[in-house]
Protein backbone atom coordinates (compact mmCIF):
# COMPACT_ATOMS: atom_id res chain seq x y z
CA UNK A 1 0.00 0.00 0.00
CA UNK A 2 1.91 3.09 -1.20
CA UNK A 3 -0.84 6.26 -0.49
CA UNK A 4 -3.89 7.33 2.02
CA UNK A 5 -6.26 6.75 -0.87
CA UNK A 6 -5.11 2.71 -0.60
CA UNK A 7 -5.32 2.62 3.07
CA UNK A 8 -8.56 3.90 2.95
CA UNK A 9 -10.17 2.20 0.31
CA UNK A 10 -8.60 -1.36 2.70
CA UNK A 11 -10.41 0.62 5.52
CA UNK A 12 -13.49 0.52 4.10
CA UNK A 13 -13.76 -2.54 2.59
CA UNK A 14 -12.64 -4.15 5.93
CA UNK A 15 -14.52 -2.11 8.30
CA UNK A 16 -18.11 -3.36 6.08
CA UNK A 17 -16.87 -7.06 6.82
CA UNK A 18 -16.92 -6.20 10.00
CA UNK A 19 -20.47 -4.40 10.37
CA UNK A 20 -21.29 -8.22 8.40
CA UNK A 21 -20.03 -9.93 11.33
CA UNK A 22 -22.32 -7.90 13.33
CA UNK A 23 -25.54 -7.86 11.39
CA UNK A 24 -27.23 -9.54 13.99
CA UNK A 25 -27.74 -6.57 16.13
CA UNK A 26 -29.72 -3.67 15.32
CA UNK A 27 -28.77 -1.18 12.38
CA UNK A 28 -28.34 1.26 15.40
CA UNK A 29 -26.23 -0.15 17.75
CA UNK A 30 -24.11 -1.71 14.58
CA UNK A 31 -23.65 2.44 13.38
CA UNK A 32 -22.44 3.13 17.16
CA UNK A 33 -19.85 0.58 17.44
CA UNK A 34 -18.30 1.40 14.33
CA UNK A 35 -18.44 5.21 13.41
CA UNK A 36 -15.46 6.19 12.42
CA UNK A 37 -13.87 2.71 12.37
CA UNK A 38 -12.78 3.70 8.79
CA UNK A 39 -10.71 6.59 10.01
CA UNK A 40 -9.16 4.49 12.84
CA UNK A 41 -8.49 1.47 10.55
CA UNK A 42 -6.95 3.55 7.63
CA UNK A 43 -4.71 5.39 10.45
CA UNK A 44 -3.34 1.65 11.94
CA UNK A 45 -2.61 0.76 8.10
CA UNK A 46 -0.76 3.77 7.95
CA UNK A 47 1.64 2.49 10.68
CA UNK A 48 2.01 -0.64 9.40
CA UNK A 49 -0.21 -2.70 11.40
CA UNK A 50 -1.69 -5.55 10.21
CA UNK A 51 -5.47 -6.38 9.53
CA UNK A 52 -7.13 -8.71 12.28
CA UNK A 53 -9.99 -11.44 11.02
CA UNK A 54 -13.10 -9.16 10.82
CA UNK A 55 -14.87 -12.04 12.66
CA UNK A 56 -12.38 -11.53 15.49
CA UNK A 57 -12.23 -8.27 15.67
CA UNK A 58 -15.97 -7.49 15.51
CA UNK A 59 -15.84 -10.11 18.68
CA UNK A 60 -12.98 -7.86 20.12
CA UNK A 61 -15.72 -5.18 19.84
CA UNK A 62 -18.55 -6.29 21.24
CA UNK A 63 -16.24 -7.60 24.31
CA UNK A 64 -14.51 -4.02 24.99
CA UNK A 65 -18.32 -2.75 24.50
CA UNK A 66 -19.78 -4.96 27.26
CA UNK A 67 -22.08 -6.82 24.84
CA UNK A 68 -22.58 -10.22 24.34
CA UNK A 69 -20.57 -11.93 21.60
CA UNK A 70 -23.42 -14.54 21.55
CA UNK A 71 -25.28 -14.18 17.82
CA UNK A 72 -28.44 -15.88 18.87
CA UNK A 73 -28.74 -13.44 22.10
CA UNK A 74 -28.19 -10.14 20.85
CA UNK A 75 -31.27 -8.82 19.84
CA UNK A 76 -32.90 -6.36 16.72
CA UNK A 77 -32.49 -8.31 13.99
CA UNK A 78 -31.99 -11.39 15.62
CA UNK A 79 -33.91 -14.80 14.53
CA UNK A 80 -37.15 -13.58 13.61
CA UNK A 81 -35.68 -11.48 10.50
CA UNK A 82 -32.91 -14.55 10.21
CA UNK A 83 -35.50 -16.92 9.72
CA UNK A 84 -37.66 -14.50 7.46
CA UNK A 85 -34.07 -14.27 5.08
CA UNK A 86 -34.17 -18.32 5.38
CA UNK A 87 -38.19 -18.72 4.29
CA UNK A 88 -37.47 -15.65 1.57
CA UNK A 89 -34.16 -17.95 0.15
CA UNK A 90 -36.06 -21.54 0.52
CA UNK A 91 -39.03 -20.17 -1.45
CA UNK A 92 -36.55 -18.61 -4.23
CA UNK A 93 -34.84 -21.87 -4.34
CA UNK A 94 -38.36 -23.81 -4.59
CA UNK A 95 -39.69 -21.50 -7.37
CA UNK A 96 -36.24 -21.99 -9.47
CA UNK A 97 -36.91 -25.92 -9.09
CA UNK A 98 -40.10 -25.86 -9.74
CA UNK A 99 -40.00 -23.88 -12.54
CA UNK A 100 -37.03 -26.09 -14.20
CA UNK A 101 -39.89 -28.99 -13.70
CA UNK A 102 -41.84 -27.35 -15.58
CA UNK A 103 -40.84 -28.28 -19.36
CA UNK A 104 -41.22 -32.04 -17.87
CA UNK A 105 -45.10 -31.08 -16.76
CA UNK A 106 -45.83 -30.10 -19.89
CA UNK A 107 -44.18 -33.64 -21.63
CA UNK A 108 -46.22 -35.36 -18.97
CA UNK A 109 -49.17 -33.91 -19.36
CA UNK A 110 -49.47 -34.30 -23.25
CA UNK A 111 -48.60 -37.91 -22.60
CA UNK A 112 -51.46 -38.28 -20.19
CA UNK A 113 -54.26 -36.30 -22.80
CA UNK A 114 -52.96 -38.48 -25.93
CA UNK A 115 -53.54 -41.52 -23.70
CA UNK A 116 -57.10 -40.82 -22.75
CA UNK A 117 -58.03 -39.38 -26.23
CA UNK A 118 -56.97 -42.90 -27.56
CA UNK A 119 -58.56 -44.90 -24.43
CA UNK A 120 -62.28 -42.59 -25.78
CA UNK A 121 -61.58 -42.89 -29.42
CA UNK A 122 -60.48 -46.29 -29.88
CA UNK A 123 -63.06 -49.61 -28.50
CA UNK A 124 -62.59 -49.57 -24.67
CA UNK A 125 -60.45 -52.87 -23.51
CA UNK A 126 -60.64 -53.28 -20.03
CA UNK A 127 -57.66 -55.62 -20.27
CA UNK A 128 -54.91 -52.86 -21.95
CA UNK A 129 -53.24 -50.54 -19.56
CA UNK A 130 -53.37 -46.52 -19.93
CA UNK A 131 -50.08 -46.98 -22.11
CA UNK A 132 -50.58 -47.69 -25.60
CA UNK A 133 -54.14 -46.82 -25.65
CA UNK A 134 -54.24 -46.21 -29.77
CA UNK A 135 -53.97 -50.16 -30.12
CA UNK A 136 -52.57 -50.72 -33.66
CA UNK A 137 -53.06 -47.21 -34.63
CA UNK A 138 -49.46 -46.50 -33.08
CA UNK A 139 -48.65 -43.71 -36.14
CA UNK A 140 -52.05 -41.85 -35.43
CA UNK A 141 -51.41 -42.49 -31.96
CA UNK A 142 -47.54 -40.79 -32.43
CA UNK A 143 -49.14 -37.86 -34.20
CA UNK A 144 -51.95 -37.24 -32.20
CA UNK A 145 -48.64 -36.98 -28.65
CA UNK A 146 -47.15 -34.57 -31.00
CA UNK A 147 -49.60 -32.06 -31.55
CA UNK A 148 -50.81 -32.39 -28.22
CA UNK A 149 -47.36 -31.85 -27.09
CA UNK A 150 -46.98 -28.76 -29.06
CA UNK A 151 -50.37 -27.61 -27.71
CA UNK A 152 -48.90 -28.10 -24.13
CA UNK A 153 -45.88 -26.48 -24.77
CA UNK A 154 -47.78 -23.28 -26.17
CA UNK A 155 -49.68 -23.27 -22.96
CA UNK A 156 -47.17 -23.61 -20.53
CA UNK A 157 -44.90 -21.17 -22.24
CA UNK A 158 -47.91 -18.50 -22.03
CA UNK A 159 -48.63 -19.05 -18.50
CA UNK A 160 -44.90 -18.35 -17.58
CA UNK A 161 -45.38 -15.17 -19.07
CA UNK A 162 -48.46 -14.46 -17.42
CA UNK A 163 -46.23 -15.02 -14.55
CA UNK A 164 -43.57 -13.18 -15.47
CA UNK A 165 -46.04 -10.05 -16.28
CA UNK A 166 -48.04 -10.62 -13.04
CA UNK A 167 -44.73 -10.49 -11.13
CA UNK A 168 -43.66 -7.33 -12.73
CA UNK A 169 -47.08 -5.85 -12.23
CA UNK A 170 -46.99 -6.80 -8.87
CA UNK A 171 -43.56 -5.31 -7.87
CA UNK A 172 -44.02 -2.30 -10.10
CA UNK A 173 -47.22 -1.36 -8.22
CA UNK A 174 -45.23 -2.38 -4.89
CA UNK A 175 -42.78 0.00 -5.75
CA UNK A 176 -44.66 3.06 -7.21
CA UNK A 177 -46.91 2.60 -4.26
CA UNK A 178 -44.22 2.68 -1.41
CA UNK A 179 -42.69 6.29 -3.16
CA UNK A 180 -46.45 7.64 -3.71
CA UNK A 181 -47.52 7.28 -0.06
CA UNK A 182 -44.71 8.94 1.87
CA UNK A 183 -46.41 12.07 2.09
CA UNK A 184 -45.89 12.81 -1.31
CA UNK A 185 -49.31 12.19 -2.45
CA UNK A 186 -52.49 11.26 -1.37
CA UNK A 187 -54.90 8.84 -2.72
CA UNK A 188 -57.94 10.39 -3.97
CA UNK A 189 -55.78 13.85 -4.96
CA UNK A 190 -56.03 15.67 -8.42
CA UNK A 191 -52.36 14.24 -9.20
CA UNK A 192 -53.78 11.46 -12.03
CA UNK A 193 -52.32 8.34 -10.32
CA UNK A 194 -54.17 6.11 -9.00
CA UNK A 195 -52.55 3.58 -6.87
CA UNK A 196 -53.18 0.80 -4.13
CA UNK A 197 -53.31 2.05 -0.24
CA UNK A 198 -51.94 -1.14 1.00
CA UNK A 199 -48.77 -1.40 2.76
CA UNK A 200 -46.41 -0.65 0.94
CA UNK A 201 -42.66 -1.20 3.14
CA UNK A 202 -41.45 -4.45 2.03
CA UNK A 203 -37.78 -5.51 3.17
CA UNK A 204 -36.91 -5.52 -0.67
CA UNK A 205 -38.19 -3.67 -3.49
CA UNK A 206 -36.89 -3.10 -7.30
CA UNK A 207 -34.37 -0.56 -7.38
CA UNK A 208 -35.43 2.42 -9.19
CA UNK A 209 -32.10 4.90 -10.67
CA UNK A 210 -31.43 7.41 -7.98
CA UNK A 211 -28.26 8.92 -10.06
CA UNK A 212 -29.03 12.89 -9.92
CA UNK A 213 -30.86 13.24 -6.84
CA UNK A 214 -29.21 14.71 -4.02
CA UNK A 215 -28.24 12.67 -0.48
CA UNK A 216 -30.37 15.23 1.14
CA UNK A 217 -33.25 13.71 -0.83
CA UNK A 218 -32.47 10.20 -0.52
CA UNK A 219 -31.66 10.46 2.81
CA UNK A 220 -35.33 12.09 3.42
CA UNK A 221 -37.23 9.39 1.41
CA UNK A 222 -35.05 6.43 3.57
CA UNK A 223 -36.05 8.38 6.53
CA UNK A 224 -40.13 8.20 5.38
CA UNK A 225 -39.77 4.91 4.49
CA UNK A 226 -40.21 4.97 1.37
CA UNK A 227 -36.94 3.13 0.31
CA UNK A 228 -36.81 0.40 2.59
CA UNK A 229 -34.14 -1.56 1.63
CA UNK A 230 -30.64 -1.11 2.81
CA UNK A 231 -28.26 1.95 0.66
CA UNK A 232 -24.68 2.66 1.21
CA UNK A 233 -23.16 5.72 0.46
CA UNK A 234 -19.58 5.61 -1.14
CA UNK A 235 -17.39 9.07 -2.17
CA UNK A 236 -17.43 9.18 -5.75
CA UNK A 237 -13.22 10.08 -5.83
CA UNK A 238 -12.07 8.12 -2.23
CA UNK A 239 -14.21 5.15 -2.15
CA UNK A 240 -15.00 5.78 1.13
CA UNK A 241 -18.22 4.44 3.25
CA UNK A 242 -19.72 7.99 4.14
CA UNK A 243 -23.00 6.09 5.47
CA UNK A 244 -22.57 6.85 8.41
CA UNK A 245 -21.44 10.15 8.34
CA UNK A 246 -24.83 10.70 6.26
CA UNK A 247 -26.86 9.07 9.11
CA UNK A 248 -25.25 11.27 11.61
CA UNK A 249 -25.86 14.58 10.52
CA UNK A 250 -29.04 16.53 9.25
CA UNK A 251 -30.18 15.77 5.83
CA UNK A 252 -29.85 19.46 4.73
CA UNK A 253 -25.93 18.87 5.10
CA UNK A 254 -25.91 17.11 2.19
CA UNK A 255 -27.18 19.47 -0.78
CA UNK A 256 -24.60 19.72 -2.33
CA UNK A 257 -23.50 15.66 -2.72
CA UNK A 258 -25.01 14.38 -5.62
CA UNK A 259 -25.48 10.23 -6.64
CA UNK A 260 -23.69 10.21 -9.95
CA UNK A 261 -23.22 6.37 -10.03
CA UNK A 262 -25.13 3.58 -8.71
CA UNK A 263 -24.67 0.23 -8.94
CA UNK A 264 -27.67 -2.42 -10.26
CA UNK A 265 -30.62 -0.15 -10.66
CA UNK A 266 -33.28 -1.92 -11.63
CA UNK A 267 -32.57 -5.27 -9.94
CA UNK A 268 -34.19 -6.45 -7.00
CA UNK A 269 -32.96 -5.66 -3.23
CA UNK A 270 -33.63 -8.03 -0.68
CA UNK A 271 -30.14 -8.40 1.09
CA UNK A 272 -27.61 -7.04 -0.74
CA UNK A 273 -27.75 -3.41 -0.46
CA UNK A 274 -28.11 -0.65 -2.71
CA UNK A 275 -24.33 1.24 -3.35
CA UNK A 276 -24.57 4.78 -4.12
CA UNK A 277 -22.01 7.03 -5.31
CA UNK A 278 -21.91 10.67 -4.52
CA UNK A 279 -19.42 13.41 -4.60
CA UNK A 280 -20.19 17.34 -4.63
CA UNK A 281 -22.12 19.00 -7.23
CA UNK A 282 -24.72 21.58 -7.80
CA UNK A 283 -27.19 22.60 -5.02
CA UNK A 284 -30.24 20.63 -5.30
CA UNK A 285 -33.05 22.85 -5.28
CA UNK A 286 -35.68 20.68 -4.01
CA UNK A 287 -37.52 20.89 -0.71
CA UNK A 288 -38.73 18.04 1.94
CA UNK A 289 -41.84 17.68 1.10
CA UNK A 290 -44.87 19.10 3.67
CA UNK A 291 -46.99 15.99 4.34
CA UNK A 292 -50.55 17.62 4.93
CA UNK A 293 -53.22 16.74 2.70
CA UNK A 294 -54.19 20.35 1.77
CA UNK A 295 -51.14 21.36 0.75
CA UNK A 296 -50.19 18.39 -1.76
CA UNK A 297 -51.45 19.54 -4.91
CA UNK A 298 -49.10 23.28 -4.71
CA UNK A 299 -45.90 21.38 -3.19
CA UNK A 300 -45.46 18.98 -5.30
CA UNK A 301 -42.05 18.94 -5.06
CA UNK A 302 -38.88 18.78 -8.29
CA UNK A 303 -38.12 15.61 -5.82
CA UNK A 304 -41.14 13.72 -5.99
CA UNK A 305 -41.60 13.93 -9.94
CA UNK A 306 -37.77 13.06 -10.15
CA UNK A 307 -38.22 9.82 -7.92
CA UNK A 308 -41.88 9.18 -10.23
CA UNK A 309 -40.08 9.65 -13.17
CA UNK A 310 -37.18 7.07 -12.29
CA UNK A 311 -39.68 4.66 -10.94
CA UNK A 312 -41.82 4.87 -14.21
CA UNK A 313 -39.00 4.93 -16.21
CA UNK A 314 -37.23 1.73 -14.11
CA UNK A 315 -41.08 -0.20 -14.50
CA UNK A 316 -41.35 0.54 -17.83
CA UNK A 317 -37.49 -0.89 -18.81
CA UNK A 318 -38.29 -3.67 -16.90
CA UNK A 319 -42.03 -3.94 -18.63
CA UNK A 320 -40.10 -4.04 -22.29
CA UNK A 321 -36.90 -6.27 -21.11
CA UNK A 322 -40.45 -8.96 -20.56
CA UNK A 323 -41.63 -7.81 -23.76
CA UNK A 324 -38.37 -8.89 -25.44
CA UNK A 325 -38.15 -11.81 -23.50
CA UNK A 326 -41.81 -13.33 -24.00
CA UNK A 327 -41.59 -12.22 -27.79
CA UNK A 328 -37.83 -13.98 -27.83
CA UNK A 329 -39.81 -17.00 -26.07
CA UNK A 330 -42.55 -16.98 -28.44
CA UNK A 331 -40.25 -17.22 -31.34
CA UNK B 1 5.62 -31.31 32.48
CA UNK B 2 3.93 -29.25 29.85
CA UNK B 3 5.75 -25.60 29.70
CA UNK B 4 3.06 -23.16 30.65
CA UNK B 5 5.32 -20.38 30.07
CA UNK B 6 5.04 -20.04 26.51
CA UNK B 7 5.31 -16.62 24.32
CA UNK B 8 1.22 -17.77 23.89
CA UNK B 9 0.57 -18.08 27.47
CA UNK B 10 2.28 -14.95 28.86
CA UNK B 11 -0.25 -13.00 26.15
CA UNK B 12 -3.36 -14.80 27.15
CA UNK B 13 -1.82 -13.70 31.09
CA UNK B 14 -1.00 -10.25 30.22
CA UNK B 15 -4.37 -10.01 28.58
CA UNK B 16 -6.41 -11.26 31.53
CA UNK B 17 -4.66 -8.67 33.82
CA UNK B 18 -5.15 -5.79 31.03
CA UNK B 19 -8.84 -6.42 31.42
CA UNK B 20 -9.18 -5.33 34.54
CA UNK B 21 -7.32 -1.65 33.75
CA UNK B 22 -8.16 -1.30 30.44
CA UNK B 23 -11.07 1.16 31.43
CA UNK B 24 -8.48 3.49 33.51
CA UNK B 25 -5.95 3.22 31.16
CA UNK B 26 -7.76 4.41 28.35
CA UNK B 27 -9.70 6.96 30.96
CA UNK B 28 -6.13 8.46 31.62
CA UNK B 29 -5.16 8.43 28.16
CA UNK B 30 -7.80 10.57 27.21
CA UNK B 31 -7.62 12.57 30.27
CA UNK B 32 -4.06 13.63 28.84
CA UNK B 33 -5.90 15.13 25.86
CA UNK B 34 -8.69 14.27 23.47
CA UNK B 35 -7.70 11.22 21.38
CA UNK B 36 -9.70 9.18 18.70
CA UNK B 37 -9.70 5.30 18.54
CA UNK B 38 -6.18 4.71 17.04
CA UNK B 39 -4.54 7.72 18.28
CA UNK B 40 -5.57 5.82 22.16
CA UNK B 41 -3.86 2.68 21.06
CA UNK B 42 -1.18 4.31 19.77
CA UNK B 43 -0.50 5.47 23.04
CA UNK B 44 -1.37 2.61 25.15
CA UNK B 45 1.14 0.97 22.99
CA UNK B 46 4.01 3.80 23.56
CA UNK B 47 3.49 3.02 27.10
CA UNK B 48 4.11 -0.69 26.43
CA UNK B 49 0.75 -2.31 26.29
CA UNK B 50 1.97 -3.63 22.67
CA UNK B 51 -0.62 -6.27 23.07
CA UNK B 52 -3.53 -4.82 23.41
CA UNK B 53 -6.08 -5.16 20.94
CA UNK B 54 -7.56 -2.38 19.00
CA UNK B 55 -11.00 -3.27 18.63
CA UNK B 56 -11.14 -3.75 22.48
CA UNK B 57 -9.97 -0.41 23.04
CA UNK B 58 -12.76 1.18 20.21
CA UNK B 59 -15.49 -0.88 22.19
CA UNK B 60 -14.29 -0.01 25.54
CA UNK B 61 -14.32 3.98 24.29
CA UNK B 62 -17.93 3.58 23.09
CA UNK B 63 -18.97 1.54 26.41
CA UNK B 64 -17.01 4.69 28.47
CA UNK B 65 -18.85 6.95 26.42
CA UNK B 66 -22.44 5.40 26.93
CA UNK B 67 -21.51 5.36 30.66
CA UNK B 68 -20.96 9.06 30.39
CA UNK B 69 -17.29 8.89 31.37
CA UNK B 70 -16.57 10.30 27.76
CA UNK B 71 -17.84 12.56 25.46
CA UNK B 72 -17.29 12.40 21.99
CA UNK B 73 -17.68 14.69 18.84
CA UNK B 74 -16.95 14.15 15.22
CA UNK B 75 -13.86 15.87 12.96
CA UNK B 76 -14.58 16.15 9.30
CA UNK B 77 -11.42 15.12 7.34
CA UNK B 78 -10.46 16.16 3.35
CA UNK B 79 -8.86 13.34 2.79
CA UNK B 80 -11.19 10.41 3.70
CA UNK B 81 -13.77 9.33 6.45
CA UNK B 82 -14.63 11.50 9.40
CA UNK B 83 -12.68 11.42 12.73
CA UNK B 84 -14.58 10.01 15.89
CA UNK B 85 -12.58 12.01 19.18
CA UNK B 86 -13.22 11.49 22.70
CA UNK B 87 -13.07 14.03 25.44
CA UNK B 88 -13.26 13.68 29.40
CA UNK B 89 -16.81 14.57 31.10
CA UNK B 90 -17.02 15.70 34.61
CA UNK B 91 -17.98 12.54 35.59
CA UNK B 92 -15.61 10.67 33.93
CA UNK B 93 -12.77 12.72 35.51
CA UNK B 94 -14.19 11.79 39.15
CA UNK B 95 -14.56 8.52 38.29
CA UNK B 96 -11.10 8.53 37.23
CA UNK B 97 -9.84 9.73 40.31
CA UNK B 98 -11.71 7.35 42.19
CA UNK B 99 -10.22 4.63 40.24
CA UNK B 100 -6.66 5.51 40.35
CA UNK B 101 -7.01 5.52 44.06
CA UNK B 102 -8.09 1.94 44.10
CA UNK B 103 -5.43 0.46 41.75
CA UNK B 104 -2.78 2.15 43.77
CA UNK B 105 -4.08 0.38 46.94
CA UNK B 106 -4.78 -2.72 44.94
CA UNK B 107 -1.39 -2.72 43.82
CA UNK B 108 0.60 -1.63 46.65
CA UNK B 109 -1.29 -5.15 48.13
CA UNK B 110 -0.29 -7.23 45.53
CA UNK B 111 3.31 -5.69 45.61
CA UNK B 112 3.74 -6.60 49.16
CA UNK B 113 2.11 -9.95 49.00
CA UNK B 114 5.22 -10.83 45.76
CA UNK B 115 7.44 -8.88 47.81
CA UNK B 116 6.57 -11.53 50.92
CA UNK B 117 6.66 -14.27 48.30
CA UNK B 118 10.24 -13.60 47.07
CA UNK B 119 11.32 -13.69 50.48
CA UNK B 120 9.80 -16.93 51.49
CA UNK B 121 11.53 -18.47 48.21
Amino acid sequence: MSNISDHLKVAAVFAESVRRELRHLPADAVADLTDGLESDIASSLLDGVKLADPAEYATDLLRGAGLSVDKQSTGGRSVVSENYDRILAAFAKAKTFTTGLAPAWWLTRAWVVTQVLGWVLNDSDDTRVLVGQWGEEKILGVAVFIAVLYLSVVLGRREVKKSRLRNVITLSVVVAGAFLTTGQFQPGSNQGFSYSASPVTLPCGLVPNFVGLSVMEMKNMQESGAVSYAIEYYDKETTANMTQTIWNQPATDFRKLIVVEQENPSQMSCTTPVILYVEEGAVATTTVPVQTSSTIASQLSTTTSSVVSRVVSTTSSVAKQVNRTTTSLSR
Amino acid sequence: MRNVNTPQNRAVERSQLLKGVLDLAVLAVVAEQDAYGYDVVRKLRTYGLNDVAEASVYGTLRRLFSTGYLSSYVVPSEEGPHRKYYGMTAIGREWLVEQQSQWIDFRNVIDAIIKNDEGVS
